[in-house]
């Protein structure tokens, strides 16, 4: 059986359930089911270590620190396990850990306290000659090296930014733009209407425009 | 169209999920609008900035997460 390779200390030690096997791509995804299925813990192991860090990226891109996206991680694999008999087949597990992940993220924002927030009427970009200018600019092309500090300056100056946007906009930024979901989507994890849904996209990206202006 | 219709549609427009008719009239405003233009360009290398920000390769889950993770299921926490 291939296994993706991983920086691992030790060896990955092929699961016993899925030993047997050839099959690499869906058939080895079948196979691993089978074997987190059968309470392989073998199997268990090889989904935390294949999956864990691009559920970890989502985690740390929903949560404001660190330590939050750990706990939100093992939250979503226990609640994986849990669920595990019940997943669907023909469905991708990548998908399934990834929306169990972001429903763990979500839950943990609701049950954080308040912060103080900017409100959003005051960083809205307003339709005037002065701000139709308003974007991040990079229009010059200064050489390489100091273009690649540029790009990690700005990044971080980006996520900076999207930290400054109101929590329920901020969060339907990410939801849309990052995590690839649909409207739909989105009001259905949220609780609200797909329309709230396009308002706070569009007000959240109103408002980052404006701010990225304010820091170019 | 006025300016303002078209800020309200815009994210419908950036996103693809304008009517065929009403993308065509925001279309023919832009021809029109300059300011519109260069708010439309703006919007959109918004959006990109975050997709930017944001790509970059999945980190690796610390090992004593992964031990914790592991750890907790054979505790029962995954029964």
């Amino acid at each position: 059986m291939y296994v993706e390779p991983m920086q691992l200390k030790t060896p990955m030690p092929i699961p016993s359930a899925t030993r047997s096997r050839g099959s690499s791509g869906p058939g080895d995804e079948e196979a691993l089911l089978e074997g987190l299925q059968a309470q392989d813990e073998a199997c268990y192991e090889l989904l935390v270590r294949r999956y864990g860090g691009r559920m970890l990226a989502v985690a740390q891109r929903l949560c404001r620190n660190d330590d939050e996206a750990r706990d939100v991680v093992q939250e979503a694999f226990l609640s994986a396990f849990k669920g595990i008999h019940r997943f669907r087949r023909g469905a991708r597990l990548g998908t399934w850990l990834h929306r169990i992940t972001v429903n763990a993220a979500l839950m943990r924002l609701r049950r954080a306290s308040s912060h103080p927030e900017v409100q959003i009427d005051d960083l809205l970009l307003h339709l005037d000659r002065s701000s139709a200018h308003a974007g991040v600019g990079l229009a010059a092309r200064p050489p390489s090296a100091e273009r690649r500090l540029l790009r990690r300056e700005t990044h971080r100056m980006v996520r900076a930014s999207i930290d400054r946007l109101p929590a329920t906009c901020r969060t339907v930024l990410l939801l849309r733009e990052i995590e690839e979901l649909s409207t739909s989507e989105v009001a259905e994890m949220l609780g609200v209407t797909p329309n709230a849904v396009k308002i706070r996209l569009h007000r959240a990206r109103q408002a980052l425009a404006r701010v990225l202006s304010e820091n170019a | 169209m006025t300016c303002r219709d078209l800020i309200e549609l815009l994210a419908e427009y950036v996103d693809g999920e304008l009517s065929a008719q009403r993308a065509r009239a925001l279309e023919r405003h832009l021809e029109d609008c300059d300011s519109c233009r260069r708010y439309l360009v703006a919007y959109r290398e918004t959006g990109q900035a975050v997709r930017d920000a944001f790509a970059e390769p999945d980190p690796q889950l610390p090992e004593e997460v992964v031990r914790a993770i592991l750890d907790a299921r054979k505790r029962g926490g995954a029964k």
